[in-house]
């Protein structure tokens, strides 16, 4: 898919460090800390095809790379959009992109949602702050395709009412045919008339079925952590708790390897994983 | 093809005919020690030497490299990259070195080859040297990895050192095609002389001065992760990452951008897992915040994660991070007290 081709010898070898240059044609603040930016490939004639859960290495050139899961589907391929918190040196300068800015994308990379083990499922999404922005993939790709998913039903958690994304894509969804949405907030704020409390609240109020349902889950440690306790409990078998994992990462390709977790590689492995998988990796998380 | 003998007094002109298309990297004195570097006449050669401190693969996935240049353009950016295509001959690698690289191609071949080191490793011509005295902190024959080579190795030629002449085995076609050039500088070798190859290897073998034993080591460690074990080897480690960076299997990196105004490059280096912020998370969560993880990490990706994933620990034995390290950590006897760990709890 990369199209640099290079001769060596006789044989033809990819580059797979040279990013493609895109231009930034959309930017929404979802938060005080957290924008999504609307990318095109200035060259029109790349085909980059990915899948829900896949994350790309984004370039700021001159103060370097940083991965990032694909927030849109690849149903919608006008443009790919990432959802980005202010983190680093790298996260702080897109926070200053304008709309013409040109950035570098390598990727897709990682193994991506299991899309086809979910078809005629219900499907139970549970996500934590910036965490949603991987599980909004996922989303509009079932939404996309609602014949061949079961019902859906969307947990999702933030600190406060102000650190929510996509607003107005919980909105829709929630109108979506058998879909639920329901959100919660750590510290509410007068105007806020939702739920206040941990995700895990939630699990009563959705009225979760554990047949033939599987679980998506996406959010910092310490929620993926109670989230995963309370299905076990419920009586979720730990190979229908699916989950991304973070790791510090730099080629994104199985070389560098800063990721290695156990016998893995996130990059290449995951970073998606499946909680009985997570068990038997080192306790490093 | 048979195997040949060069009589030392025409080593020189063996030399000089690689020089001829290749850029020719062979042990020199630099103060007073070994190191690999090019060499501009045959006479540089430095055979009487041990293992070098710095191992020669370095010439493959070098310290540091540039993957890419930028340059903005208005709002555009224009990216150059070069790929290394420099023949090179390493002469004198020894066999621990030569495995080091099969390991390493492991790594960097797979779903996604990495062309600066595929090429380079292509355009690298390797002429081994058998040890005949292994070093004092050597212990390849633990692994297979030395002191003597076979076909597999991955070296073109070894140069077995008789006295009076090198003893030459071809084992690829890269190896025939230069033993071809230079058939005027050598005799046939006798079944004599293989006769003396082989015994100067089982010799070389028995002088070995340590040996790690590999059996069940994998299946104790897995039982150790947890141990306070870790906590108390770890607490002399200064995490300064000379064992990781003079190790020739070690292999990550860290990758950064330079630059000045409108100009500058993506560089990649090597990096040490040993290294505090090596698992650092953006958001500050570190999974290995201490001296014990990071340290524990290097010892179970090699000798644990590494031989599930591949097959075999990443580690060839020769002893470079015995000798490096400043507080005397001791690789062998760290492993081996993880397994006598798990027989004293059985």
């Amino acid at each position: 898919m990369l199209a640099h081709a290079i001769q060596n010898r006789g044989m033809s070898l990819f580059n797979p460090f040279i990013p493609h240059i895109a231009t930034v044609v959309d930017i929404r603040q979802e938060t005080g800390d957290i924008r999504t930016l609307g990318l095109r490939f200035n060259n029109r004639d790349l085909d980059f095809d990915f899948a829900p859960g896949q994350f790309v290495e984004v370039s700021l050139f001159g103060y370097g790379e940083v991965p990032i899961g694909l927030a849109s589907s690849p149903t919608r391929r006008e443009t790919i959009e990432i959802s980005v918190k202010r983190m680093g040196m790298v996260t702080g300068q897109i926070h200053k992109l304008t709309i013409g800015d040109t950035i570098g994308i390598r990727g897709p990379y990682g193994n991506g949602w299991p899309v086809d083990m979910l078809r005629g499922k219900h499907v139970l999404v549970i996500g934590g702050g910036i965490g949603l922005s991987p599980l909004r993939s996922l989303i509009d790709y079932l939404l996309d395709q609602r014949d061949d998913f079961g019902t859906i039903k969307i947990l999702y958690g933030a600190r406060t009412p102000n650190d929510l994304v996509y607003k107005h894509l919980l909105r829709k969804w929630g109108e979506a045919r058998d879909t639920e949405v329901f959100c919660t907030v750590d510290i509410g704020t007068p105007e806020w008339d939702g739920h206040v409390g941990v995700v895990t609240a939630l699990f009563e109020q959705a009225n979760i079925t554990i047949e033939n349902t599987v679980v998506i889950t996406c959010g910092p440690p310490i929620m993926i952590k109670f989230v995963t306790m309370g299905l076990e409990k419920m009586g979720f078998a730990d190979t229908d708790i699916i989950t991304s994992m973070e790791k510090m990462m730099k080629c994104g390709i199985g070389k560098c390897g800063h990721c290695n977790i156990g016998s893995k590689y996130v990059c290449v492995d995951g970073p998606v994983f499946t909680h009985r998988e997570l068990k038997n990796l080192p306790k490093e998380l | 093809m048979q195997d040949t003998l060069i009589h030392k007094g025409r080593i020189a002109e063996f030399i000089h005919e690689l020089m001829q298309d290749s850029q020719v990297i062979a042990p020199v004195s630099v103060g007073g020690q070994a190191r690999f570097k090019p060499i501009e006449s045959p006479e540089e050669v430095e055979w009487g030497y041990g293992n070098t401190t710095v191992s020669p693969t370095e010439f493959i996935l070098p310290h540091s490299e540039s993957l890419f240049q930028f340059e903005q353009r208005g709002t555009d950016f224009n990216l150059t990259y070069n790929i290394d295509n420099v023949n090179r001959t390493i002469l004198g690698i020894r066999p621990c070195d030569v495995s080091s690289l099969r390991m390493l191609d492991e790594v960097f071949k797979g779903k996604y080859e990495d062309p600066y080191y595929l090429s380079r490793r292509n355009h690298t011509t390797l002429i081994a040297m058998m040890c005949l005295e292994p070093g004092g902190s050597c212990f390849c024959s633990s692994f297979g990895t030395g002191p003597g080579l076979d076909a597999e190795a991955g070296a073109d030629l070894l140069l077995v050192d008789l006295g009076e002449a090198f003893y030459v085995q071809v084992f690829t076609e890269r190896g025939q095609t230069i033993m071809e050039r230079v058939a005027s500088m050598g005799t046939p070798a006798t079944s004599a002389d293989r006769e003396q190859v082989e015994v100067l290897a089982v010799q070389a073998a028995s002088n070995m001065p340590r040996t790690l034993d590999l059996e069940g080591l994998p299946e104790a460690m897995g039982q150790l992760f947890e141990s306070a074990y870790w906590d108390k080897i770890s607490r002399k480690c200064l995490a300064c990452g000379a064992c990781t960076y003079l190790c020739p299997v070690c292999y990550c990196f860290d990758v950064f951008d330079t630059c000045s105004q409108a100009q500058g490059e993506r560089v990649r280096c090597w990096d040490a897992c040993t290294f505090k912020s090596f698992a650092l998370l953006s958001g500050g969560h570190n999974p290995r915040p201490s001296i014990k993880e990071s340290y524990r990490q290097k010892m179970y990706h090699k000798f644990k994660f590494a031989i599930e994933r591949h097959g075999y620990a990443l580690c060839v034995g020769c002893g470079r991070c015995l000798e490096a390290c400043p507080v005397d950590m001791d690789i062998v006897q760290v492993l081996s007290g993880a397994k006598s760990q798990v027989v004293e709890v059985v």
